[in-house]
């Protein structure tokens, strides 16, 4: 597991970034994105939600003068991203989804079955939608999506447990042997 | 399996043939991140809680015409030693890596960069991790250290197991015990205990106690022995997910003005203790209205605005930082 963020280090970078350092900026773009665009995945389709992670991110920069917490970034643009809704317009179809993200190295079997895990996986509640699109999406591991978001490790957890039951009940798979239904943390 | 050792939870481990399915096929959707990506200088506007110091330093600086040196000061190049300046090791360095550890009766002195000074206490084993302007960070494994700190706020901050203590300006105290067991008592200025599920803000005249899990509450340093039990006694249930009416009752009888800044922890780790008595208990001593219900409403569900709201109603000490001549005057 890659070790954490740490408050401080993020402090740090917010401000470099208000300062003008346009590494810090990258610094921080590159730790939370993954953060941003998970909540926009969760709701948008997949090109609009990368449209929205950069929108998000020229917001959150404009306005990085009015964070106080500096440390808490992760959750500031978070609430940023989730204010955030698309502009009007057609809504894409699913199937759009498909071309878009189909690899050479998969069948259409698999861009199918990607798709459906994703749409069941909007459908969870936010809390736990949020927390496994990190996990499951960006591969980011618990201690990881606690410190990028702010969350509780013991919430995440929770999140993680019981957002997996939920899915695997969607996608008509079996509980898997780690997940109860109630996590203590 | 270990709890900490599960697939889900750490990301790496095996085991879970199914999970590891989804993992592959989710993976086509996670971000793509730009190649180059170029933000504009964002214009900073003075913040308030910032200003009156900024003003003093401004006026300071203009009546001992030290701008250059203010400036020169806070710089600091990236990786440069600190310097020792006890009687026993004066004219040495510590180096980013390096440790120190005192011995029984044996004491030292170290410069933080230009910006102030750590007092080492025999028996205490301290390490500088990183240094550069504006990020001056070092680790406490055990003993005692009295930092000095003449910065802005989060240029400095002491690592110890499970946490960050962060100055925010500018003069505190620190124990740690082997185990990661230790407390804060903040002279000057404040502190923050910050670990990633916790931070607790401590002022001066305020102690923190905290172990590798979590930090208490802060008190007051005269407390009432009485008033700090029932704080415990009262942070500790609700943790439990238990409320302990009594320990609430004591409370808020006891708190004086001076304990605002230990009701206003309580209430901001503990949002639902606002439907209690410790809500109006506090609205009165920060001269705050205690019948808005839309407020009280706002806080009982943890809302960010309403929180801060108080706690920008509560009086500061004031940041002595640009006052600490001793500390400019060192080496």
């Amino acid at each position: 597991m890659k070790p954490p963020l740490s408050p401080f280090e993020v402090a740090r970078h917010v401000r470099a970034a208000i300062d003008g350092s346009q590494q810090a900026y990258t610094w921080l773009y590159q730790r939370f994105a993954p953060l941003v665009h998970s909540i926009h995945l969760g709701i948008a389709p997949r090109a609009t939600a990368e449209d929205l992670t950069q929108e998000s991110f020229d917001i959150a920069f404009a306005r990085l003068s009015q964070l106080r917490e500096m440390h808490r970034f992760g959750p500031w643009i978070a609430a940023i991203a989730r204010r955030q809704r698309a502009r009007p317009g057609p809504m894409q179809a699913p199937l759009d989804e498909l071309h878009a993200v189909a690899s050479p190295a998969s069948g259409p079997d698999d861009a199918l079955e990607a798709a459906r895990v994703l749409s069941a996986l909007r459908d969870l509640p936010e809390a736990y939608r949020e927390t496994l699109m990190l996990r499951l999406v960006e591969g980011m591991s618990g201690p990881e999506i606690a410190a990028l978001t702010g969350l509780t490790p013991g919430s995440v957890r929770v999140n993680l447990h019981r957002g997996m039951t939920l899915l695997r009940a969607a996608l008509g798979h079996p509980p898997g042997n780690n997940e109860v239904s109630d996590v203590s943390a | 399996m270990s709890a900490h050792d599960e697939p889900l939870w750490t990301a790496v481990a095996h085991g879970d043939a199914e999970l590891e399915r989804l993992e592959t096929l989710l993976s086509r959707y996670r971000h793509v991140p730009l190649a180059t990506a170029r933000w504009t200088r964002v214009d900073v506007p003075s913040r308030t809680w910032r200003a009156p110091c900024a003003a003093a330093v401004a006026m300071l600086c203009a009546v001992l015409g030290l701008a250059g040196w203010f400036g020169w000061r806070l710089q600091w190049n990236q990786g440069a030693p600190w310097a020792f300046a006890d009687e026993l090791r004066d004219g040495t360095e510590l180096p980013v890596g390096g440790i120190l550890e005192t011995r029984v009766g044996e004491r030292a002195r170290l410069a933080v960069a230009r910006i102030g000074a750590i007092d080492v206490s025999p028996r205490t084993r301290l390490s500088l991790l990183a240094t550069r302007s504006g990020g001056h960070r070092v680790a406490l494994e055990s003993g005692h250290i009295h930092a000095r700190i003449w910065a802005p706020p989060m240029w400095f901050a002491v690592s110890v197991e499970g946490a960050e203590i962060v100055d925010l300006g500018c003069e505190f105290d620190l124990w740690v015990d082997r185990a990661g067991k230790g407390r804060a008592t903040v002279q000057g200025g404040w502190i923050m205990h910050a670990r990633a599920d916790q931070e607790t803000l401590v002022p001066a005249g305020y102690t923190l106690r905290f172990d590798t899990d979590r930090a208490e509450i802060p008190l007051r340093n005269d407390a009432d022995a009485g008033f700090g039990a029932a704080v415990r006694q009262l942070d500790l249930a609700l943790v439990a997910g238990a409320v302990d009416p009594s320990a609430e009752a004591a409370i808020a009888l006891q708190a004086t003005p001076q304990d605002v800044f230990t009701l206003l922890t309580l209430l901001t780790r503990h949002p639902t203790l606002a439907q209690g008595a410790l809500y109006p208990k506090v609205a009165d001593m920060l001269g705050a209205p205690r019948g808005d219900g839309r407020h009280r409403q706002a806080w009982i569900r943890g809302n960010a605005d309403a929180i801060n709201e108080w706690w920008d109603r509560a009086p500061r000490p004031p940041k002595q930082w640009w006052r600490n001549w001793r500390d400019a005057q060192m080496g």
